[in-house]
């Protein structure tokens, strides 16, 4: 049983008019069949409007999917006795951080989740300190959230995910709003919860460098799954990633572009190191 | 000394915007207080690209809000061709026409029915003639690259992208002379942000307006701009062309900033003995990269 199992999934947007007639019908997900397994870090790339997000949502079981199925963790999210059990499964947190924090005190914002899963109270502080712990919060424990920076409120929000022990965590452009080093903060915190805590990760993001990493990643285009494998085979395909309207890391494409003016580079590079090697190697040919 | 103020002045009526020896300090006096910006002295002239970068809480917000006087500076002076912003004659509210300014998520803040409307509210708050409303709302529509098909749809109709452009084209239509974008491609795929980007650079050379781009993307401050300005607690640390900046890689990452990452890639190449100088864009890098191995 794998963590996230969609077959043939779809999701139409009903526009109606004030009478309730039906305006117009927008298919955003349209016949997605895709998994992720257990303990894994995957990312979703799609422009604007691909249909990334509602799909987070149908995981999270906002969104009831309107043809196909969805599991998660072997639970039918389109079954309404089973939305609490998923929202436990798979917890979510969105683009911008000044939406989600609720509290006063950094705490109590993170045991807000487990209160309301009626976990008894000893266990809510114990809960707390660990998630803050994992996410390297601890000193902010007392503060109070709207003093902290981007990146602090995101791994706050994040913690408050972690206090509800969720199986697996879904994240819609978790580093939209934040600065270079906000973002940095954010992506090493979701790796280290995937490597120490064994929580799988579903990274939904525009930023190419963060997902050089993950173990697989997801490029979505008009409601489709369109292309996918590892970094290293997905950012092979410049040319077919650049049609979906998508880029590559900058050192991808430099690759590239010195390739296609006759230089004889590896497909796939993906870092500085792996880019200087390989043109060390080449340069000894000329 | 008659000439020394003499060449001063001189200068400041040249310059689009002088800022001399600004501060701010917030909430002065409580417990809140904080220094925001400390002792800002730049010169800005009239047609120049420039890229204004910091981490968040920097100063980069509160200085573009002093520019056209939203924020009154603690002390120092914003000179706007040679005036004081804050002297007594001066219409604040004609500078906001000229020195325009593109909030972050702008799109947030549309709010009309159609298209054309949204974008000739800034004109015709002017009190400019009908005709010249209607002039200046088409060009501005068109210079963002809005089709024709769309002038009468809501602009809540729109994606993201194009809500933006909308929103940018609401502060073209006041014929601004300088135009400052506060992160302009935040949460647009990478497409969105090309296109964005391109389309203001190509305003600013029609027009030879000056840009002021506030950007958290070092790929895009190099790709586009001629001058970069780096902001750290509240002072400016650099002031020089993107090369020039970028040459201080390790400060910039003290600051929870960086370089292109092909600035690194050409730094471990001379690391390693294989001399290609120095590159801040793929293609100044490709070229270097090529010539190197001829």
């Amino acid at each position: 049983m794998e963590m996230i199992e969609a077959k043939n999934l779809v999701y139409e947007y009903i526009r109606r008019d004030e009478e309730g007639n039906v305006e117009g019908i927008i298919r955003a997900v349209d016949g997605v069949t895709m998994e992720v397994k257990r303990g894994d870090f995957v990312a979703i790339l799609g422009h604007n409007g691909s249909g990334k997000s509602t799909i987070a949502k149908q995981i999270n079981a906002i969104l009831e999917p309107t043809e196909g199925t969805l599991f998660v963790n072997g639970i039918d999210v389109a079954e309404e006795e089973n939305i609490w059990d998923v929202r436990q499964t798979a917890g979510m947190v969105f683009q911008n951080p000044d939406n989600q924090i609720i509290a006063s005190v950094v705490e109590e914002d993170v045991a807000f989740g487990p209160e309301n899963l009626g976990v008894p109270t000893e266990e809510i502080w114990e809960r707390v300190a660990e998630s803050l712990q994992a996410v390297g919060m601890t000193e902010y424990r007392y503060h109070s959230p709207n003093k902290l920076s981007g990146g602090q409120k995101q791994r706050v929000a994040i913690a408050g995910i972690m206090a509800m022990k969720p199986k697996c965590i879904v994240l819609d452009e978790p580093t939209a709003m934040l600065d270079p080093n906000g973002r940095k903060e954010v992506i090493k915190t979701l790796h280290e919860l995937n490597e120490k805590e064994q929580v799988t990760v579903l990274l939904i993001t525009h930023y190419m460098d963060e997902v050089i990493h993950a173990d697989k990643v997801i490029v979505m285009d008009d409601g489709k799954v369109v292309m996918q494998g590892t970094p290293r085979e997905v950012f092979s395909k410049v040319a077919e990633l650049k049609k979906h309207r998508l880029d590559v890391p900058q050192v991808t494409e430099l690759a590239y572009e010195l390739q296609q003016a006759g230089v004889p580079l590896p497909n796939g590079i993906l870092t500085v190191e792996e880019f200087t090697e390989a043109l060390l190697a080449v340069k000894g040919k000329y | 000394m008659a000439d020394i103020i003499g060449y001063v002045r001189e200068k400041r009526t040249k310059m689009a915007i002088y800022i001399d020896h600004l501060n701010y300090i917030y909430s002065e006096g409580t417990a809140y207080e904080k220094h925001a910006l400390k002792d800002i002295c730049l010169e800005i002239p009239d047609g120049q690209f420039i890229g204004l970068i910091g981490h968040t809480g920097s100063g980069k917000s509160t200085l573009i809000q002093h520019l056209n006087g939203l924020v009154k500076p603690s002390n120092g002076t914003i000179y706007y061709n040679g005036r004081d912003i804050w002297d007594e004659d001066f219409s604040r509210k004609e500078l906001r026409t000229k020195v325009g300014l593109v909030f972050q998520y702008p799109e947030h803040q549309l709010f009309e029915t159609t298209v054309v409307k949204d974008v000739e509210f800034g004109p015709k708050n002017m009190k400019l003639p009908q005709l010249e409303v209607n002039l200046r709302t088409f060009e501005a529509i068109k210079m963002v690259g809005i089709s024709e098909e769309l002038y009468d749809a809501s602009p809540f109709e729109l994606s993201g992208g194009q809500k933006r452009r909308v929103a940018i084209a609401g502060v073209l239509a006041m014929k601004p002379e300088v135009l400052i974008l506060d992160e302009p491609t935040a949460g647009l795929d990478p497409m969105g942000r090309d296109e964005i980007l391109d389309q203001v650079a190509k305003i600013q050379k029609e027009r030879g307006i000056t840009v002021i781009l506030v950007s958290h993307s070092m790929e895009d401050v190099a790709k586009y701009v001629d001058r970069l300005i780096v902001m750290d607690h509240g002072s400016v640390q650099f002031d020089g062309t993107p090369r020039e900046v970028f040459r201080h890689y390790e400060e910039l990452e003290g600051m929870g900033l960086a370089a292109p990452q092909v600035t690194y890639v050409m730094e471990e190449l001379n690391r390693r003995g294989m001399s290609v100088g120095e590159a801040t864009t793929v293609t100044e890098a490709k070229d270097a990269i090529l010539r190197s191995l001829k």
